[in-house]
C-alpha cells in the first residue's frame, strides 16, 4: 500500500517522518514536487517529510532586488551552464549544484510550537551536529544566517512557510560543489565572507553514501521523530 | 468593521519582519483565508492570510521592515459602509539590536504609528442582540455598563473587589470625606469670629473614619442598586481575556462570550525605587485611608493633587506634615501662579513644603522613619508615598489577544477602541487623563462606539478639582501652555478678597484667573482658587466647551452676592474693566 493513499495521519500516533532520497532533480521540478507535497501535508495525507537531493547548477533568486547580488554578466552564467530560477523561500540569492546536498523539509509547524526561529535553529543544529561527526567545528553567527566554519559559509538555509504553517525548502550543505560558481554571486547577499565545503575543510573527498544516513540520523534526533524511507516509485505526479 | 493586518509574532525571539511581497493590490477585493502578503524574517518567508472578506488597503509598502504587532494593512470587510478610512504613517529609526538580519547600523523603517482612525459602520446595529462585557466596575466601567444597558444591550460587568472602584472606595470619595471632617474641625478654631462660643472642641478620629466609611458604603449600595435596576449582570471576580470575543473569570473558570469588550481596570499607586520604600510605615493612599490612629508626624513624598490633599487634611488634624516634591512647583500640572499661591497659604498653615527636592532614601530609627531628602533628614512616624498612579493591566491577558500597550497603558484611538477591533478601553488604564470624571465620559463614549453610535472623545474641556481649603478648580490651559500655544495672550485676574460673598464666608484667600487667546477672545483657560472653586469651575467648563469668549463670560449676569461673580469680574479685567477692582492708572 502506497503511503500516499488517503490515510489521515492520526495525531496521537507515535511521531514518524518520511525520508525521500533522490539523486539529481532540476530545481523547478523539485519546486513543483514540494508544492504538491505541501498541499498533501496540509490535508493531513502525508507525514512530515525530509527530501534529500542535488540540483544541476542553478542560481536562485527571491525578491527582485536579490538579482543585484549576481555579480557577473548573465551570459557568463549561461556559458557555464548555470540557469537562474526564481523561488519563494526566504533569504537572498544562492547557488545550488552537483556536490551540494540539498534538503527540503515539508513539516507542519503546528506540531512544533509555531515558532519559526526555533525551526531554523533546529535545522542549523542538525548540520552542526552532522559536521561534528567529521570533526569539523561549525557554528552559527547571530549576524549572518547559515552555518559557518572558519568564518566561511558551509551551509545555507532558506525556508518558506505556506498557509496553515506548512514548511517547504530547507538547507543546502556544501559537500564538494564547484566553489568557483559561488564567486559569481554574493551568496545570501553577504559581500565580505567566503564559502567553503567539507571537501575544502577536510582536504579530501567525502563519501556521499555515508553522509546522507548520518544527516537523516541527526534530523530524527533533533526533531525527535522516527524516520521511514519511502521510494520515488511511490510518488505520482 | 475593518480588520487590521499586523506583523505577526512568528517566534519567541522575533522582533520585526520585512514585507516581501503584497500578493494583492491596493483596493483589490480579498477573501478570508486568501494569501494577501508574504513577509520575511531571518531567512524564512511566511504567507499571511486575509483575516476577512472585503477590500484591501495597504499601509506599509514592500521592502519595509516593521516591528511585530504593528499595522501592515487593513481589510475593510463587507456588511458595512465606511465614512472615512485614514491612518498615519511615521518614519522612525529602529536601533540595530531590534533589526532582524544583517544590519550593523540603524535602519530607517516605516512604522505605522497611531492606529487606523475608526472606520465607521453606518449600517444600523441592533444593540439588543449584542452582549457587552465590561471588565472593571469603577467610574470608567460602571457608566459604560449603564450606558450600554440604556442603549438596549445585554451587559455583564465583572468586578473583582467593590463597585465604584478606586474613586468610591480608595480615592475621591473617602479623601473628600476626610477633608470635610478636617475642614469642619479647622473652622471650629474661628467660631468666636462668627459669634459662636464653644467650650472645648476635640477631634474624634475614630468617628472621622467611621463617617468616611458610612459615606462610602452609602454610595456603594446606591450604585449597586442603580446597576441592578439597569438589568446589568454583575460577576464578582477577576476578568481575563481569552480571545477578542471571550472573557474568562479566573476564580470560577467561567468563560463568557462577548460581542464587545470594554476594559476599565483602572490604576494602582506607584512606588519609587528608593531604599526603604518597602519598610513598614511607608504607605500609599490605599493605607492612608484606613489608618487606625493619627501619627504625630508624617512626610509626604510627592506634591501632586493626592499628596497635597492628604497633607492639608492631616495637618488640620494636628499631624506635623512635611511635603517633598521633586519638580519646581507643587501641583505640577496646574497653573504656576495658582500653585505658588496655594503653596504659600499651605505654608502659613504650618505645612513644611520643599520643592525641587528629591527624596533619596528612607531608613529606620527605632519605630520611626528617617527620610533623607535634598541635604536634609526628617524623623517621622509615617511616610506617605504619593508620586502618582500607573495603569493596571496585570493578569488582563491583553498580550494574548494583541491589545497594544505602550508605557504600561492600553493604546486606543479617539473612539476609545484598542488595536483589537470591538475591544475598547477607558479610564486610568489608558492613562490619558487620570480623573474619575474623564473615565466616566470615556466609558459613555466607548459604550456608544461599541453599539454603533460613533462618537469621538474630546479632552478640550476637562475640569480639574483640588479639595484643599481654599479649593482649586481649573479647566483648559495654564498661563504657560497658553503662551506656548498662542504667543500673545490676554489675561484677567480678580482677588477673592474683593468679592462680597467670600468676605461673608470669611474665606478671602484666593484669586480667579481667566486666560483668552488673542484672535477672537475665546476663553482657553480658567483657574479658580477660592471657596467652592470645584463647583464654580463647572461654569467655566461649559464656557470652554461652547467656545465662549471673554465678552460672553463678562456680560453674563451672575447672581449677587456669590463667589461666582469673581469669574465675571476676572473676565472684565481682561480689558481692565472689572467693576470691583480699584481703577489702575492707564498706561
Amino acid at each position: 500500500m502506497s503511503p500516499f493513499d488517503n490515510q489521515h495521519v492520526r495525531e496521537n500516533e507515535k511521531k514518524a517522518a518520511w525520508v525521500l532520497q533522490l539523486d539529481i532533480l532540476p530545481y523547478d521540478q523539485a519546486l513543483r514536487l514540494q508544492e504538491e507535497l505541501v498541499v498533501k501535508r496540509r490535508e493531513g495525507n502525508i507525514r512530515d517529510l525530509l527530501m534529500l537531493l542535488e540540483h544541476p547548477p542553478v542560481v536562485t533568486v527571491t525578491r527582485e532586488k536579490t538579482r543585484e547580488n549576481i555579480i557577473v554578466p548573465l551570459d557568463r552564467l549561461a556559458k557555464e551552464g548555470i540557469i537562474i530560477a526564481k523561488t519563494n523561500r526566504g533569504g537572498d540569492v544562492t547557488y545550488h549544484g552537483p556536490g551540494q546536498l540539498v534538503g527540503y523539509l515539508i513539516m507542519d509547524l503546528n506540531h512544533y510550537g509555531n515558532d519559526l526561529h526555533d525551526y531554523v535553529h533546529n535545522i542549523e543544529t542538525i548540520i552542526i551536529n552532522l559536521l561534528k561527526d567529521y570533526e569539523i567545528v561549525a557554528y552559527r553567527d547571530s549576524r549572518y544566517p547559515g552555518v559557518w566554519v572558519n568564518d566561511e559559509k558551509i551551509a545555507a538555509i532558506g525556508i518558506a512557510v505556506k498557509s496553515k504553517w506548512i514548511t517547504m525548502h530547507g538547507f543546502a550543505l556544501n559537500v564538494n560543489p564547484n566553489l568557483t560558481h559561488f564567486s559569481y554571486i554574493f551568496p545570501c547577499g553577504i559581500k565580505d565572507r567566503g564559502v567553503t565545503s567539507l571537501a575544502k575543510v577536510l582536504g579530501k573527498a567525502v563519501d556521499k553514501q555515508e553522509l546522507r544516513p548520518r544527516l537523516i540520523y541527526h534530523f530524527s534526533n533533533v526533531f525527535n521523530l522516527k524516520t521511514e524511507e519511502i521510494l520515488r516509485g511511490d510518488m505520482v505526479w | 468593521m475593518a480588520v487590521n493586518v499586523t506583523m505577526p509574532k512568528l517566534g519567541m525571539t522575533m522582533e520585526a519582519g520585512k514585507i516581501s511581497e503584497w500578493k494583492k493590490k491596493e483596493g483589490e477585493r480579498v477573501q478570508a483565508g486568501e494569501i494577501i502578503l508574504v513577509i520575511e524574517t531571518e531567512e524564512v518567508s511566511y504567507e499571511v492570510e486575509s483575516p476577512g472578506t472585503g477590500t484591501l488597503y495597504i499601509v506599509v509598502a514592500e521592502e519595509q521592515e516593521v516591528p511585530v504587532g504593528e499595522l501592515l494593512g487593513i481589510v475593510a470587510v463587507d456588511d458595512a459602509e465606511y465614512h472615512e478610512i485614514s491612518f498615519k504613517v511615521e518614519r522612525i529609526v529602529i536601533p540595530p539590536e531590534r533589526v532582524v538580519g544583517l544590519a550593523t547600523e540603524s535602519k530607517e523603517v516605516f512604522t505605522p504609528r497611531g492606529e487606523v482612525s475608526r472606520i465607521v459602520a453606518s449600517q444600523p446595529i441592533d444593540p439588543s442582540k449584542l452582549h457587552v462585557v465590561v471588565i472593571g466596575g469603577g467610574p470608567g466601567g460602571y457608566p459604560a455598563a449603564i450606558k450600554a444597558a440604556q442603549m438596549g444591550a445585554q451587559v455583564t460587568l465583572i468586578e473583582n473587589k467593590v463597585l465604584g472602584g478606586t474613586c468610591l472606595n480608595k480615592g475621591c470619595i473617602p479623601t473628600k470625606a476626610l477633608l470635610q471632617s478636617a475642614s469642619k474641625y479647622h473652622e471650629t478654631k474661628r467660631f468666636a469670629e462668627y459669634g459662636i462660643k464653644v467650650d472645648k472642641v476635640a477631634l474624634d478620629f475614630a468617628q472621622v473614619m467611621k463617617r468616611k466609611g458610612e459615606v462610602v458604603s452609602t454610595l456603594v449600595k446606591g450604585l449597586e442598586g442603580i446597576v441592578k435596576s439597569n438589568g446589568i449582570k454583575v460577576v464578582k471576580g477577576i476578568g481575563t481575556l481569552i480571545d477578542s470575543k471571550t472573557v474568562k473569570v479566573v476564580e470560577t473558570n467561567e468563560q463568557i462570550r462577548a460581542d464587545r469588550i470594554i476594559l476599565a481596570t483602572g490604576s494602582v499607586p506607584m512606588k519609587i525605587p528608593i531604599s526603604g520604600i518597602d519598610l513598614p510605615g511607608v504607605i500609599t493612599s490605599d493605607e492612608a485611608l484606613f489608618l487606625e490612629k493619627l501619627p504625630e508626624t508624617m512626610l509626604v513624598i510627592g506634591g501632586g493633587v493626592i499628596g497635597i490633599e492628604f497633607a492639608q487634611l492631616f495637618n488640620r488634624m494636628e499631624v506635623k506634615i512635611t511635603v517633598v516634591e521633586m519638580l519646581p512647583q507643587i501641583l505640577p500640572y496646574e497653573d504656576t501662579e495658582m500653585a505658588n499661591k496655594l503653596e504659600s497659604m499651605l505654608k502659613q498653615e504650618g505645612i513644611a513644603i520643599y520643592t525641587n527636592t528629591v527624596v533619596k532614601g528612607i531608613g529606620e530609627k527605632g519605630n520611626k522613619k528617617v527620610v533623607m531628602f535634598g541635604e536634609k533628614e526628617a524623623l517621622v512616624d509615617l511616610v506617605l508615598v504619593a508620586v502618582g498612579r500607573r495603569p493596571y493591566t496585570e493578569g488582563l491577558g491583553t498580550e494574548k489577544i494583541g491589545v497594544k500597550i505602550e508605557k504600561g497603558a492600553i493604546v486606543v484611538n479617539e473612539y476609545l477602541e484598542t488595536t483589537v477591533p470591538e475591544v475598547f478601553a477607558v479610564g486610568d488604564v489608558i492613562g490619558t487623563i487620570m480623573l474619575a470624571h474623564v473615565a466616566t465620559a470615556e466609558g459613555e463614549h466607548a459604550a456608544q462606539n461599541a453599539l454603533g453610535c460613533p462618537t469621538k472623545m474630546s479632552y478640550k474641556a476637562v475640569p480639574r478639582a483640588l479639595y484643599t481649603s481654599p479649593e482649586l478648580g481649573s479647566v483648559g490651559l495654564t498661563e504657560k501652555e497658553a503662551k506656548d500655544k498662542y504667543g500673545q495672550i490676554k489675561m484677567g485676574r480678580f482677588p477673592l478678597y474683593a468679592n462680597g460673598k467670600a468676605l461673608i464666608l470669611g474665606e478671602t484667600g484666593g484669586m480667579v484667573k481667566v486666560i483668552a487667546e488673542p484672535k477672537y477672545g475665546e476663553v482657553v483657560g480658567v483657574h479658580f482658587l477660592g471657596p467652592h472653586a470645584t463647583d464654580m469651575i463647572a461654569e467655566a467648563t461649559l464656557g470652554i466647551q461652547m467656545e465662549a469668549t471673554v465678552e460672553e463670560f463678562a456680560h453674563t449676569i451672575h447672581a449677587h452676592p456669590t463667589v461666582s461673580e469673581s469669574i465675571m469680574e476676572a473676565a472684565l479685567d481682561v480689558e481692565g474693566c472689572a467693576i470691583h477692582i480699584p481703577a489702575r492708572k492707564k498706561k
